[in-house]
C-alpha cells in the first residue's frame, strides 16, 4: 500500500464570528497501491482540491491520518517533509499559473533538481533538456516566460517538472480540465506513459468521467466532502450503487 | 525602446505645456491686481499709489493683454528663460536652483522613511495574515492616514521639539532638523504603501505557483524571497511613483510649517504676491518632477517585469 488515508477531515470556519463550520473534507478514507492509477470523481467544490493539498502536506487536516509507505505524514513539519517531496509530486489544474511569471521556464524546471542536488551544474542543462524533450517540448521553448506559451505546452512542462524527480506518487488535480480536447489526449497519453515506464502511482482527480474511465483502474466518487462510492472503474461505471453516481453517469449520456 | 522613450518624453513636454497654460490663466482670473499685490507684498500698504503702480506695470509689461504676456512667456520659456521674479527681482531659474536642492533633500528623505517603514510592515502583515501583528499594523496605518499632515506636524513640534527637545523646531541649521518634516511628509505615504504591499503579497501568496513551490519542497524563506517578493514588489513600484508625486505636493505645506527653505515656501510667497513668473516656475518644477518620476517608474516596471513589452517591439 503506497498511500492510505483514513477518516480524514478538514473543517473551515466561516461566518461573521467564525462560528459556522464547513466540512470541506468529511471522513474520507481511500488507499492507492504502488503503480496504480486511482481516479477521484466529483463536482466542483466537493473538496477535491482540499484533499490534494492535505496529501501534499500544504494544509494540515483537522482529523484523521494519511499514511505514505506505512508512515504517518499528516503531522510532519516542513523539514521532515523534505525527503518526501521528491516522492510525492503534483500537477495542478491551471497550467500557466503554476509557474512563477517572473522566471523563465528553464528556471522553474531546474529549481527542483537544484533543490534535491539531483545533478551538478554541468549536467543540469542536459537533464532539463532530456526531461522536456520527453514531453515533446523543444529546449528553446524553455527560454520563454509562462505567459508566452500555450496552456497545453505549460501543462506538459509542469508534468515534466513533476516527473523529473522520479516520484512514486503523482497527484494530478484536474490536469486536463483547462485544455482543449486534442491537447487533453496528449496529456493523458503522457501520464499513462509515465505510469507504465516509471511505475508512478497516480491520484487522478477529475470531474470528467470519460477521462477517468480511460485512464484509471479504480475510482472513488466524492460528494460534499464525503466519498460515497469506491470500486474498480468497471464496477462503478457499469453498475453504480449510489443515486448520485447514477445521476453523474446519466448526465454524461444525455449530453 | 527608443521610439517608446521619445513618445513618452514628448508626452511629458505636452503635459508641462498644458499645466503651465492652465496655471497662467487661472492665476490671471483670480481677483486682485498683480501690480498692487507685488507692491503690497514688497513695500507694504503705503507704497500702493498710482505712480508706483504705473511704474511696476511698465517694468513688467503688465499693461499688455494677458494673451500677449502669455505668448511672450512661452517664447522665452522655450529658450530656457523663465523670466524674472516680480517679488525678488531675480531670475526665476536662479531662485528655484537655490531652493530646489532643499526640497529634493526633504522629499528623498521622506520617501526613504516611508519605504523603510511601509514595505517591511506590509510584508510582515501579509505573512502574519489576520494575526496580532497584522491587526496592530492595520490600526497604526489607519491612524497615520487619518490625521491631517499639518496637525501631525504641529503635534510633532510640540512633543519632539518643544517638550523632549530631541529635534529643532524649524529651519535647516543642523542635520537633525530634517527628521520632523521628513517624518510628517512620509506619514501620508506609509498608509497606502503598507496596505498595497500587504494586498499584493496576499494576492501572490494565493497563486498556484506558490503552492507548487511549497510542494517542490522549497523552504519558507526561499519561497518568500524568490517567488513571493519577486512578484509582489513590481505593482508597488507604480504606487511608489504616484506617492512621490504626493510628496512633492505635500512638501509645499510641510515646508511652510517647518520653515524649510525649499520650493514650497517660494511657491506660497509667489502666490501671495501674484508673482506670475515665479508661480509658473514652481508649477513647472513640481509638474516636471511628477511626470519624470512616473516615466522612470514605468521604465523600471517594464525592465523588471517580463510580462510587459513596450508597444512597438511587442511579440517577436
Amino acid at each position: 500500500m503506497l498511500l492510505e488515508i483514513n477518516n480524514l477531515c478538514k473543517d473551515y470556519s466561516t461566518g461573521f464570528l467564525g462560528n459556522r463550520k464547513i466540512h470541506a473534507v468529511d471522513d474520507v478514507s481511500l488507499c492507492i497501491n504502488e503503480g496504480e492509477m486511482f481516479g477521484l470523481i466529483g463536482e466542483s467544490g466537493c473538496g477535491k482540491s482540499t484533499l490534494t493539498k492535505m496529501i501534499l502536506g500544504l494544509i494540515k487536516p483537522t482529523d484523521g491520518s494519511i499514511k505514505y509507505n506505512g508512515e504517518e505524514i499528516s503531522n510532519l513539519g516542513e523539514k521532515q517533509w523534505l525527503p518526501l517531496r521528491k516522492e510525492i509530486q503534483a500537477v495542478f489544474q491551471h497550467p500557466q499559473m503554476t509557474f512563477n511569471p517572473k522566471k523563465n521556464l528553464y528556471y522553474s524546471c531546474a529549481e527542483p533538481l537544484r533543490l534535491f542536488d539531483m545533478c551538478d551544474k554541468s549536467s543540469e542543462e542536459y537533464l532539463v533538456r532530456e526531461m522536456t524533450e520527453c514531453v515533446g517540448i523543444s529546449f528553446d521553448q524553455l527560454k520563454k516566460f509562462p505567459h508566452e506559451i500555450s496552456g497545453g505546452q505549460a501543462q506538459r512542462i509542469s508534468i515534466a517538472r513533476a516527473l523529473s524527480l522520479n516520484p512514486r506518487l503523482l497527484i494530478c488535480d484536474e490536469p486536463t480540465s483547462m485544455l482543449d480536447v486534442s491537447v487533453q489526449a496528449q496529456i493523458l497519453r503522457l501520464l499513462m506513459q509515465a505510469n507504465k515506464e516509471q511505475n508512478v502511482a497516480m491520484l487522478f482527480i477529475s470531474h470528467d468521467l470519460e477521462v477517468v474511465h480511460a485512464v484509471c483502474t479504480r475510482v472513488a466518487v466524492m460528494k460534499e466532502g464525503k466519498i460515497i462510492e469506491t470500486g474498480t472503474v468497471d464496477e462503478v461505471f457499469e453498475n453504480p450503487k449510489e443515486e448520485y453516481t447514477k445521476k453523474l453517469l446519466n448526465a454524461r449520456i444525455e449530453i | 525602446m527608443t521610439k517608446y522613450l521619445i513618445r513618452r518624453i514628448l508626452m511629458v513636454v505636452g503635459v508641462l505645456w498644458m499645466v503651465s497654460t492652465l496655471t497662467y490663466f487661472t492665476v490671471h482670473v483670480t481677483p486682485g491686481d498683480t501690480a498692487t499685490a507685488v507692491l503690497y507684498e514688497l513695500y507694504g500698504e503705503d507704497a500702493v499709489n498710482t505712480e508706483n503702480l504705473e511704474r511696476v506695470r511698465e517694468k513688467y509689461d503688465l499693461n499688455e493683454s494677458v494673451f500677449k504676456q502669455y505668448a511672450e512667456w512661452v517664447k522665452n520659456a522655450f529658450t530656457g528663460n523663465f523670466g524674472t521674479s516680480y517679488r525678488y527681482n531675480k531670475p526665476v531659474s536662479y531662485m528655484i536652483g537655490l531652493r530646489l536642492p532643499n526640497t529634493l533633500k526633504l522629499g528623498i528623505t521622506a520617501f526613504i522613511f516611508s519605504v523603510l517603514i511601509a514595505i517591511p510592515l506590509g510584508v510582515i502583515s501579509a505573512l502574519q495574515h489576520n494575526k496580532l501583528f497584522d491587526h496592530i499594523s492595520r490600526i497604526f496605518v489607519l491612524i497615520t492616514s487619518s490625521f491631517p499632515a499639518f496637525w501631525v506636524a504641529i503635534v510633532l513640534i510640540i512633543v519632539c521639539a518643544l517638550k523632549l527637545k530631541l529635534f529643532p523646531v524649524s529651519g535647516m541649521d543642523s542635520p537633525q532638523s530634517i527628521v520632523l518634516p521628513a517624518l510628517t511628509l512620509s506619514l501620508g505615504m506609509i498608509a497606502t504603501t503598507t496596505r498595497m504591499m500587504r494586498a499584493s503579497m496576499l494576492d501572490v501568496m494565493s497563486q498556484d505557483y506558490i503552492w507548487v513551490a511549497k510542494a517542490k519542497g522549497l523552504t519558507r524563506n526561499k519561497i518568500i524571497v524568490r517567488h513571493i517578493l519577486r512578484n509582489a514588489i513590481p505593482p508597488i513600484i507604480s504606487v511608489l511613483g504616484l506617492q512621490i508625486g504626493h510628496i512633492l505636493g505635500g512638501a509645499v505645506v510641510i515646508e511652510n510649517i517647518f520653515s524649510w527653505p525649499g520650493v514650497g515656501g517660494l511657491f506660497i510667497d509667489a502666490i501671495n504676491a501674484k508673482d506670475m513668473p515665479m508661480i509658473e516656475g514652481c508649477v513647472l518644477v513640481i509638474a516636471f518632477g511628477y511626470a519624470a518620476i512616473n516615466l522612470v517608474v514605468d521604465i523600471i516596471y517594464a525592465a523588471i517585469n517580463p510580462e510587459i513589452r513596450y508597444s512597438g517591439e511587442a511579440k517577436k
